[in-house]
């Protein structure tokens, strides 16, 4: 649809991309992330999946780039000095061979949007309603909510999204668990270091 | 992390920002159902609103916005939300996550019902994300924080 923005995004992206493999400054390298995942988001945003570029302007350019500079402020500022790789010229070989594949096997896929690609077609190949068409036909009617993305999510969805809250919360949990610490460790902490001041 | 300058503009701008930030995140979470959004990336947005303010002014302050302990209570108690939604569903002799059988209004029935406790979920699923996000900022930065302390 709008085929030079998004040539202009992907170019910018890759860029970005790039920079944030090839620089040694950790914290340069963190920016440029949270770049390219903001051109990601803008690119969901141009094909039409305006939720899932949402999330991705907040969770991918917002709060992982906390995280990351936290990460890097707490551990090394650079990356360290790499010796020059043996066998340069097999290992580009092999990446444009992989690339080459990929490439290959994109042209494979239906075009976006082809309401006549085999994933798509109503009935399915198998014969029975097709989800997609079920959901967009039916969603407000079953839930009187026009945002059909919420309804998937939430109600036809619900389980996957319970699991996905899950998964969250396991993480934090994890975290919890690994990086605070213990209420008695802490006075044992203490008493050494007051020991230490003496 | 690395000793922090005390800007006056950088404080200033921050919780001049964060309010804003924070009734953003609570509109994206109640219109979820009108436009895009909904509860994760508006929960998302309130644990930005924080996180700016805990980076821009230190914890110790921002604790008086939003308690360092608060945040792993209120991941659970998102997530409860969300699966109690679900287990009403089946006290009341539906399936679980069957929304139409999550009868607690009364005159309330069908698709309004559905479009209601998918409200309800998303306020979970927001409180959810808001919590745990900033938990993991808290767990992260712990050991520096106590190091403020003493």
């Amino acid at each position: 649809m709008h085929w030079e923005l998004e040539i202009t995004l992907l170019i910018f992206g890759v860029a970005a991309a790039w920079l944030s493999i090839s620089t040694r400054s950790l914290l340069t390298s963190a920016v440029t992330l949270t770049v390219f995942s903001f051109l990601m988001a803008l690119s969901f945003v141009t094909m039409g999946a305006i939720d899932v570029g949402f999330t991705e302007a907040v969770v991918g350019a917002g709060v992982t780039g906390i995280f990351i500079i936290i990460a890097i402020f707490k551990t090394a500022r650079q990356s360290p000095e790499k010796p020059e790789p043996r066998l340069r010229a097999p290992r580009l070989a092999a990446l444009l061979l992989f690339g080459a594949l990929l490439i290959y096997g994109s042209t494979g896929l239906p075009d976006r949007g082809d309401a006549n690609a085999l994933l798509h077609r109503d009935p399915s190949a198998a014969g029975t309603v097709n989800a997609a068409s079920y959901y967009i036909q039916n969603a407000y009617e079953d839930a009187a909510t026009p945002n059909m993305v919420t309804v998937i999510l939430a109600d036809y969805r619900g389980y996957d999204t319970l699991g996905e809250e899950i998964v969250i919360l396991a993480a934090g949990l994890i975290c919890f668990l690994i990086l605070r610490t213990t209420r008695e460790r802490r006075e044992r902490e203490r008493r050494k270091s007051d020991r230490f001041n003496r | 992390m690395k000793e922090r300058d005390e800007s006056p503009i950088v404080l200033i701008v921050s919780r001049i920002l964060s309010p804003f930030i924070m009734l953003f995140g609570a509109y994206v979470i109640a219109h979820g159902h009108y436009s895009p959004g909904g509860g994760f990336q508006g929960g998302a947005m309130l644990a930005a609103s924080v996180l700016l303010v805990r980076l821009a002014a230190g914890s110790r302050i921002s604790e008086l916005q939003f308690k360092r302990a608060w945040g792993t209570p209120l991941g659970i108690a998102g997530v409860s939300l969300f699966f109690g939604v679900g287990l009403a569903a089946v006290l009341f002799g539906g399936q679980f996550l069957n929304h139409e059988f999550f009868h607690l209004i009364p005159g309330v029935t069908g698709p309004m019902l559905r479009s209601l406790s998918i409200l309800v979920i998303e306020v979970g699923v927001g409180l959810a994300v808001m919590g745990i996000l900033v938990s993991i900022y808290d767990d992260l930065l712990e050991e520096d924080e106590r190091r403020e302390d003493l």
